[in-house]
């Protein structure tokens, strides 16, 4: 019996073991219900999204544990805001995705000015220890990030992947490429177009 | 520049402005309609990203977000608990900052007591804005929906005109109070329920305020 992951049948028996996604529009109703407190919609919810938002929160935080507090509070924000949802300001993936991107890139933001202060105080920076298992999971993620991203040029691509990837701001995007301010800018913005043309949003 | 800002759009949705940059394209945003289409579209193009690159979360996080919502209202259960410290401490910056608040002021006993009760919340939480001339924060607690705005630094208006606060969440701006500053510093209730989320912005406006904003925000803060 087809179930509801089967939807796209090139995907079953791919290397990922996650549900993809059956159809955004699925995904706006079931948020919706969630706004008005229906616990079996959350439920569904989490199952469909938490994949997708974890992958987001992991890309940016490379600490596992860090990583999860952080999904945890995005989906209990889901929770928590669904009633304010409006589906005419974008869909319920973009509404989440947006979410846990912020979350993360707050806590490594965060996370590195403290470490900056610990150094500054001459503390040892409080190395996390290195999972290699993770870490393998994670270097195979970016990696097929950097596919998707492969039919942009060369410098569009590398400010969106310091940007996306690693929660670089602009200005380090900047320097990490050693290109203006504004060349960073105007190139990351041409890559997200490029991007949305190549995957067909409008 | 306006090109610039516009160039700015990507970045933006990227989380990659730093908080001037975030509040000045925020700014313009609200009033620029290819700006709001086009973060959108990226953001819809970053979800696709997101939803064709997968990675499963362990389980045990599932079972403690359900434990987490299992007997959570929404809006107004119990806090979530939620650690901020990038914010904590640029509230923290801005309390050296943000000082005399209230010397100047009269408030309604009332008013006060509902501001220190929301301050001394236990998920108080902070955004702040910080320019060369300016400084202020939103502070404000998930659990009772309220907050407070403190401003530093903002010039009294002439007769005739009051600052006016507005919450603005998924729709048009909620108008959310006036006031004006008899000294620099003003402490205001936002009379407007408060959300992690929402942006609160302050214009200027004629005595007693508008139904909807009659000019750009001189600031503003995303909560």
């Amino acid at each position: 019996m087809p179930g509801k992951h089967s939807r796209r049948p090139g995907r079953r028996g791919a290397s990922l073991a996650w549900p993809q996604m059956a159809d955004g529009d699925e995904l706006d109703v079931l948020l919706a219900q969630v706004g008005r407190a229906d616990r079996t919609a959350f439920a569904t919810f989490y199952d469909r999204a938490a994949g997708p938002v974890f992958g987001v929160i992991r890309r940016v935080l490379r600490d596992r544990s860090m990583a999860e507090e952080v999904m945890q509070e995005v989906m209990i924000e889901v929770w928590r805001t669904a009633p304010r949802f409006d589906s005419s300001k974008g869909s319920a993936a973009s509404w989440v995705i947006t979410m846990a991107r912020r979350r993360a890139v707050d806590r490594v933001r965060s996370e590195q000015s403290a470490r900056r202060r610990n150094l500054a105080a001459g503390l040892m920076a409080d190395a996390t220890t290195p999972d290699l298992e993770d870490d393998i999971l994670a270097d195979d993620d970016r990696r097929r990030v950097r596919v998707a991203l492969s039919d942009l040029t060369d410098l569009q691509r590398q400010a969106i992947e310091l940007a996306y990837v690693e929660g670089q701001t602009y200005r380090e995007v900047a320097e990490s490429l050693q290109v203006p301010l504004g060349t960073v800018k105007s190139r990351i913005r041409d890559g997200l177009a490029r991007l949305a043309a190549t995957m067909g949003v409008t | 520049m306006t090109s610039e800002l516009h160039d700015s759009v990507g970045a933006y949705v990227l989380d990659a402005l730093d908080d001037l940059d975030r509040v000045r394209f925020e700014k313009h945003l609200l009033t620029c309609e290819p700006c709001q289409a086009e973060v959108v579209r990226y953001r819809e193009t970053l979800a696709r990203l997101a939803f064709d690159h997968p990675l499963a979360p362990p389980v045990t996080v599932r079972q403690l977000v359900f434990a987490a919502v299992a007997d959570r209202p929404q809006f107004d259960g119990s806090p979530v608990v939620r650690r901020r410290p990038g914010r904590r401490l640029a509230w923290a910056v801005a309390a050296g900052l943000v000082v005399a608040v209230g010397t100047g002021g009269v408030y309604l006993g009332s008013e006060r007591r509902i501001i220190n009760a929301i301050k001394n919340a236990p998920d108080a939480a902070v955004a702040a804005y910080v320019s060369e001339d300016m400084t202020a924060d939103v502070m404000w607690s998930e659990q009772r929906a309220q907050g407070v705005l403190a401003v530093h630094g903002l010039p009294a208006l002439p007769a005739g005109q009051d600052y006016q606060v507005w919450v603005i969440g998924a729709g048009a701006p909620v108008p959310a109070g006036t006031f004006d500053t008899s000294g620099s510093s003003a402490e205001v209730l936002i009379g407007e329920e408060v959300f992690i989320g929402a942006v609160v912005a302050v214009t200027v406006e004629p005595a007693g305020g508008s139904t909807e904003p009659s000019s750009d925000p001189i600031l503003v803060i995303q909560l």
